[in-house]
C-alpha cells in the first residue's frame, strides 16, 4: 500500500506535512495518554510491588517480599479462588442464557423492542442501587425471593448472612445484567444468513440442532469476544459485594479487587496492593491469549 | 448529544454553588469530622461560636463519611485539613507513618499566647488546666497518645453497656431495677426474655423476640473475651493474644447462643432488622429485648420513642471477675488531631484549645447524649442529659477496667479478620478455640511484617 | 436480516410466554424499587412484602414526602425527601455528577474521533502494530492502575479535585476510538481523495467530510461515556475527598453509610431519580443504543 500513498502524496500540491508525521500528531493524544495513565502507572507499580510502600512515607526497595508474602497470604487465595469461582460459574451460565434470550427474541415476535428494552434496562442501574435493591430481595427474613420460595413451599436460605449462599446470591444478580450480552447476540444472529437455516431445514434439523449446529458457530467469534470482556469485567467485580457485604459472612463475597482496594487505601500496603495488580495484569493476560489459542479452532470466522 | 442537553440543563437548573465562603482577612481553617445529623449540628454549634468570638480565624466544618480513608487519602495526597476528627484506634496508624503533629509540642509553642487570646480578644474565663492529664478521665487520656505522642486530644468519648427493655423484664417476671451483672444471670435473663412467633414449630423456630443478640447491631465484633477478663493484644511484647482462654472463654459463651437457638434461626430472624437511627432500631422495635449498646443511643430513643422504657448497666462479666467499682466496658473516643502537613497548624491548635474548654466538652457531650472525657462533672452535666442513665457511662469512663480497641498499626487487619469469621463463630460448627487460634496466627503474623518494615524503615531513615 | 418464524401456534404461544415471563423477572427488581419508594419507612420491611402502600391513598403523600420532603410551617423538616435532604445533597451531587460528565464525555468524544482518524485515514509506517496496542489496552483492568494513579494525580496536584475523573478522557479511550475507526472504515474513501485532490488537508477532510458524516457514531460514544461516567463508583470513590464533591453514584451510598441506618424508601426514590435521566435517554435513543451495542461484537 506504500507505493499507493506515495502517489497519491505527489499528487497532492502544498503539502507541508509528511504523511506519517500527520498519522502520529492524530495519534498523539492517545500516545500521551498511554504513556501518561497506562505505561506510567504500570512501571510504577512495578517498582512499587518490590518495595515496602505506605503512601504515606517514600518507597523503600524489598526485592520480591510483597510477591512472597501473598503466596503465602491465605486471604490472598480467598479471593482469588471466589473470583475465579465468580468468573467460572458466572460466565458460561450467563452466556449460555444470554444466548437463549436472544434466540428467543431473534423470532418474528412482536414487542421485540420491548422485551428488548425490559432484559437490557437492568444495565443501566447504578451498581450501588443495584446492590441494594438486591440486598433487599436477598433479604433472608422479608426477601422478596423468599416470600416467592416460600409460596412453592420452599424455605428460602439467608442468602447474604450464610457464607455458602453468598456465591450462588452474587451469580444469581450478575445473570440479572446480561442484557447487554443479549443485546450484543440479537444484532449476530440476525447476520446470520437465512439460507443457512434453509439449508438445515432441508436436512431435517430440529430446532435444537440448527441453534447447535448453525447458530453457535455462524456467531462463535462474537461469543469469543464477549467472553473475553466478562473474564476482564469478573476481576473487576467491586461495588456490589463491597455494599452489599462489606467485610462480614467468612470472606466469601471478598474479591479479588476489594482486597487490592484494602491493601491500598485501608491497610496502607500499597506495595502488596500493586504486587496483586501485577498478578492480577499477568493473569488476564494469559487467560485472554489462552482463550485466544483455544478458540483458534473452535471459533468460525466467516470469510 | 443527549447528554451534552442533559449537561446544559443541569446547570441551568442548579448553577453554580458557592461553597462556604470565609469572610476576608480571616485565616481559614478546614476541619473534617465524621458527623453528620444532630451529631454534626451539635459541632457545628461550637465552631459557629468559635468564628463568634474572634476575628482573625475562621473555621470550616465539612462532615465526611468514612473518615479515616479519605483522611489517609488527602494526607498521601498532600492536603490534607487543618484538623481532622479520627478515632482513636486509627491514631497508631497514623502516628507511626508520621501524618500526625505532636500536639505537646505545638502546646509548648503556643499555650501562653492562646490563653492570652482567650482572655483579652475572646473575654472568656482562663482556662490553664486544658491538654493535662489532671483535667480528663485518666483512661480517656491514655487514648490521645501512641508511641508517647500526643497524637490529638479527645472531642467526645463513648463507653458501652447493657441497654434493656424495662416494659420486657416486667412481662416476664425479671425485675427491671435489677439487670443482669454477670454472663450467667444475663443468659437466664435473655432466656426468659425470648418469644417465639404463634404457629413457630419447633423445626422451623420463628423468633418474635430475642433475649440478646450478640451480632445486634454487630458493630464490635471482636470484644467479647474482654468481658471474661480477656483482651487481644499486648503492646508490651506486641503479641495477638486472640486465642487466650478468657478469650476462648467468650467466644465459646457467643457459640451458646446460636446452639441454644439455632443458627438459621437467629440470622434470618436479624436480617429483618432495621437500622440503627430509626424507629425499627431493634431494642425500640421490641425485636431484642437486651443489647450491648453506647450511650449515643439515648439520642434515637429521644427522636423515636421518647416515651421508651428502657434502662442502661455495665455490661455482664464473667462472674469470677465481677467488680461493681470497676465496671468492664468498651470505651472509645473521637479526637482532634492536626495532620503534619496542616497550612495552619497554630490557629488549628487556638480551635483546638478551644473545644476542649469545659463549656464546650460538656455541651458537646451533652448533644451527642455521652458521657464527659473530664475527670470531674458537676451536678448539672448529668441533669437533664439526654440520657437518664449517663453516670453509668461516666462510670464506665473513669474505671480501670474500661478497655480500647488494641491500639496497634495493624487494628484495620485484625479488626477484619473478626468482621469475616463472625459469621463462622456464630454457626458452631468449629470450636471457638480453633477459628480464635487461626485468628491470632494471622494477627501475629501482620504484626510480626509490621515490626519488620517498621525496623526496615528506622534503619532507612536513620 | 434472519429471524425465525414460529409457525405453529402452540410453539408461538410458549415463546411469548417465555418472553413475558422472562421480562418480568428483569423488570421486578425495578418495580420493587420503586413501589419502595412510594411507601413510609414504616412499611418498607414487612412480611409478607407488600407493593403497595397501605392505605393505598396514602401514595401520592408518600411520594411527596420521599422525592421532596416536607416542612412545616415553623420550617422544622417533617419528611426528609431526596432532593430537599439537609445531608445528602442530591441535587448537589447531581450537578457535581453533570459537570464530569460534560467534560469526560466532551473529552472523550472529541480525542476519540481525532485519534480514529489517525488510524483510519492516515497511512503510516507502525500504524497496525500502534493499533494492536489499543485494542491490547482494553484489556488493562482500571484496579491495576488505580493505586499508582493516586500517586500520579498526587503530583499533579489533581486529588481533591474532579480532574482525575475527567482529564485522561481527553486523550481517548481504547474502545471509543475502536468504535468510531470501524465506522470511518465504512464511510467511501472516494469522498476523502477526491476532496484531498481538490487541495483539502487531512485536517479539512476530518473536519468537513469524517465528521458530518459520524453523527451517529458519535452519538454512541458520548452516549455510552455519559452512562459509564453516570454510573462510576470506584473513581469518584478514590479520588474525591469532599462529600461536597461527590457524584450521585458516590452519594447514594451515603444513605447506607450514615451509622448503618437505611432508610430503605429515601434509598430508592434517590436510586428511581438516578436512574431515570438514563432510562429517558435510553428510551429516546433505543435504535442508537442497540446498533451501538452491538458494533462492540464486530470482529476484527
Amino acid at each position: 500500500m506504500s507505493s499507493s500513498a506515495a502517489v497519491k502524496q505527489a499528487k497532492v500540491p502544498g503539502r507541508r506535512f509528511p504523511e506519517w508525521a500527520t498519522g502520529v500528531l492524530f495519534v498523539s493524544p492517545w500516545i500521551i495518554g498511554f504513556l501518561l495513565f497506562m505505561a506510567l502507572p504500570i512501571g510504577l507499580s512495578f517498582y512499587y510491588s518490590l518495595s515496602d510502600y505506605t503512601v504515606l512515607e517514600p518507597p523503600i526497595f524489598v526485592g520480591t517480599a510483597n510477591y512472597e508474602r501473598l503466596a503465602s497470604d491465605p486471604v490472598f487465595w480467598k479471593v482469588m479462588r471466589n473470583t475465579i469461582l465468580y468468573a467460572a460459574i458466572s460466565i458460561p451460565v450467563g452466556t449460555i442464557l444470554a444466548l437463549v434470550i436472544a434466540a428467543l427474541l431473534n423470532t418474528n415476535v412482536k414487542g421485540l423492542t420491548f422485551f428488548r428494552a425490559a432484559v437490557f434496562l437492568p444495565t443501566l442501574v447504578p451498581l450501588v442501587a443495584a446492590a441494594m435493591v438486591w440486598m433487599w430481595l436477598f433479604n433472608g427474613e422479608l426477601g422478596l425471593i423468599n416470600t416467592a420460595l416460600g409460596f412453592i413451599g420452599i424455605t428460602g436460605p439467608n442468602w447474604l448472612g450464610d457464607a455458602a449462599w453468598v456465591m450462588p446470591a452474587l451469580i444469581i444478580m450478575s445473570l440479572w445484567s446480561v442484557g447487554q450480552a443479549v443485546v450484543i447476540y440479537l444484532a449476530a444472529l440476525q447476520d446470520v444468513p437465512t439460507s443457512l437455516y434453509e439449508a438445515a431445514d432441508l436436512d431435517g434439523m430440529g430446532v435444537v440442532r440448527k441453534f447447535l449446529n448453525v447458530t453457535v458457530p455462524m456467531i462463535s467469534p462474537v461469543i469469543l469476544f464477549n467472553v473475553i470482556m466478562a473474564i476482564i469485567a469478573a476481576w473487576q467485580v467491586f461495588a456490589v459485594p463491597y455494599i452489599m457485604l462489606g467485610d462480614g459472612v467468612e470472606r466469601a463475597g471478598y474479591f479479588y479487587t476489594m482486597y487490592l482496594y484494602d491493601q491500598a487505601f485501608r491497610f496502607l500496603n500499597m506495595g502488596a496492593a500493586s504486587a496483586m495488580a501485577w498478578v492480577q495484569l499477568v493473569i488476564i493476560l494469559a487467560l485472554t491469549g489462552l482463550t485466544f489459542i483455544i478458540s483458534k479452532r473452535a471459533v468460525h470466522y466467516r470469510a | 448529544m443527549g447528554a451534552l442537553a442533559a449537561t446544559g440543563l443541569g446547570f441551568a437548573l442548579f448553577g453554580p454553588r458557592q461553597a462556604q465562603e470565609a469572610p476576608a482577612g480571616r485565616v481559614v481553617i478546614d476541619y473534617w469530622e465524621k458527623w453528620t445529623g444532630q451529631e454534626g449540628d451539635a459541632m457545628q454549634a461550637v465552631v459557629d461560636r468559635f468564628n463568634a468570638l474572634q476575628s482573625r480565624i475562621y473555621v470550616r466544618y465539612f462532615s465526611m463519611s468514612a473518615i479515616d480513608q479519605k483522611a489517609l487519602v488527602s494526607m498521601a495526597g498532600g492536603a490534607p485539613p487543618d484538623l481532622i476528627g479520627l478515632w482513636n484506634f486509627s491514631l497508631p496508624q497514623f502516628v507511626e507513618a508520621g501524618a500526625l503533629a505532636d500536639l505537646a509540642v505545638l502546646d509548648r509553642q503556643h499555650a501562653d499566647e492562646v490563653s492570652r487570646a482567650f482572655a483579652d480578644e475572646y473575654g472568656l474565663e482562663p482556662d490553664d488546666s486544658v491538654l493535662a492529664p489532671e483535667y480528663y478521665a485518666p483512661q480517656v487520656w491514655r487514648l490521645n497518645f501512641h508511641n508517647g505522642l500526643m497524637a490529638g486530644m479527645v472531642n467526645t468519648c463513648s463507653t458501652m453497656g447493657l441497654y434493656y427493655n424495662r416494659a420486657a423484664f416486667r412481662d416476664v417476671g425479671l425485675d427491671p431495677d435489677n439487670p443482669p451483672k454477670n454472663i450467667a444471670e444475663l443468659d437466664e435473663a435473655a432466656d426468659r426474655l425470648t418469644t417465639y412467633k404463634p404457629g413457630s414449630s419447633s423445626e422451623s423456630p420463628r423468633l418474635d423476640r430475642a433475649g440478646f443478640l450478640h451480632r445486634e447491631p454487630g458493630w464490635w465484633n471482636w470484644l467479647w473475651g474482654y468481658h471474661f477478663g480477656g483482651k487481644l493484644y499486648d503492646p508490651e511484647t506486641n503479641t495477638a493474644t486472640a486465642a487466650a482462654p478468657e478469650n476462648v472463654r467468650g467466644y465459646e459463651w457467643l457459640q451458646s447462643y446460636p446452639k441454644k437457638y439455632g443458627t438459621d434461626t437467629l440470622v434470618s430472624f436479624q436480617s429483618g432488622f432495621g437500622g440503627y437511627n430509626s424507629v425499627q432500631q431493634a431494642l425500640l422495635s421490641d425485636q431484642v429485648a437486651m443489647t450491648l449498646h453506647g450511650s449515643f443511643l439515648a439520642n434515637v430513643i429521644q427522636r423515636f420513642k421518647p416515651d421508651f422504657d428502657y434502662a442502661a448497666a455495665p455490661f455482664p462479666v464473667a462472674a469470677e471477675i465481677y467488680d461493681p467499682t470497676q465496671p468492664v466496658g468498651l470505651i472509645e473516643s473521637d479526637t482532634l488531631c492536626i495532620p503534619s502537613a496542616a497550612r495552619h497548624p497554630r490557629e488549628a491548635y487556638e480551635f483546638l484549645r478551644f473545644t476542649q474548654r469545659r463549656e464546650n466538652v460538656e455541651r458537646l457531650a451533652r448533644l451527642h447524649a455521652k458521657p464527659s472525657p473530664l475527670r470531674y462533672s458537676p451536678p448539672s452535666f448529668a441533669e437533664g442529659h439526654t440520657n437518664k442513665y449517663i453516670e453509668i457511662h461516666n462510670r464506665i469512663a473513669q474505671s480501670e477496667r474500661a478497655f480500647p480497641k488494641p491500639l496497634t498499626r495493624i487494628w484495620p487487619q485484625y479488626e477484619q479478620e473478626f468482621n469475616a469469621e463472625i459469621a463462622k463463630f456464630w454457626r458452631a460448627e468449629i470450636p471457638a478455640k480453633d477459628i480464635l487460634t487461626e485468628i491470632e496466627r494471622r494477627a501475629q503474623g501482620m504484626l510480626d511484617r509490621a515490626a519488620t518494615k517498621r525496623a526496615r524503615r528506622d534503619k532507612a531513615n536513620a | 436480516m434472519a429471524t425465525v418464524e414460529a409457525k405453529n401456534p402452540i410453539a408461538k404461544t410458549a415463546l411469548y410466554a417465555a418472553l413475558i415471563g422472562i421480562s418480568l423477572v428483569f423488570a421486578l427488581p425495578l418495580l420493587w424499587m420503586v413501589s419502595t419508594s412510594l411507601k413510609p419507612e414504616a412499611q418498607t420491611l414487612t412480611t409478607p412484602p407488600r407493593w403497595l402502600p397501605d392505605p393505598v391513598t396514602d401514595l401520592p403523600k408518600n411520594a411527596i414526602d420521599n422525592y421532596v420532603g416536607r416542612t412545616a410551617e415553623g420550617g422544622e423538616i417533617v419528611a426528609r425527601g431526596v432532593l430537599n435532604d439537609p445531608v445528602i445533597d442530591f441535587p448537589l451531587y447531581l450537578r457535581n455528577t453533570l459537570i464530569v460528565a460534560f467534560l469526560n464525555v466532551t473529552g472523550m468524544v472529541i480525542s476519540s474521533a481525532v485519534i480514529a482518524y489517525g488510524f483510519a485515514r492516515v497511512k503510516w509506517r507502525g500504524r497496525g502494530v500502534m493499533f494492536a496496542l489499543v485494542l491490547a489496552t482494553m484489556m488493562i483492568p482500571f484496579p491495576v492502575l488505580m493505586a499508582p494513579l493516586y500517586v500520579i494525580f498526587r503530583e499533579f496536584g489533581w486529588i481533591g479535585t474532579f480532574k482525575p475523573l475527567w482529564a485522561p478522557a481527553w486523550f481517548g479511550g481504547a474502545f471509543q476510538i475502536f468504535l468510531l475507526r470501524q465506522f470511518y472504515l465504512t464511510i467511501p474513501k472516494e469522498l476523502d481523495e477526491a476532496a484531498r485532490i481538490d487541495g483539502c488537508s487531512h485536517v479539512g477532510v476530518f473536519l468537513r467530510i469524517i465528521l458530518p458524516l459520524s453523527k451517529p457514531a458519535l452519538a454512541v460514544v458520548a452516549l455510552f461515556q455519559f452512562i459509564f461516567v453516570w454510573n462510576d463508583f470506584l473513581g469518584p470513590l478514590i479520588f474525591l475527598q469532599h462529600r461536597d464533591q461527590f457524584t450521585l453514584a458516590l452519594g447514594l451510598q451515603l444513605y447506607q453509610s450514615q451509622a448503618g441506618n437505611v432508610p430503605w424508601n429515601l434509598l430508592m426514590a434517590a436510586s428511581t431519580l438516578i436512574l431515570l435521566p438514563v432510562l429517558i435517554l435510553f428510551v429516546l435513543t433505543q435504535r442508537t443504543f442497540v446498533e451501538g451495542i452491538a458494533t462492540q461484537g464486530l470482529k476484527e
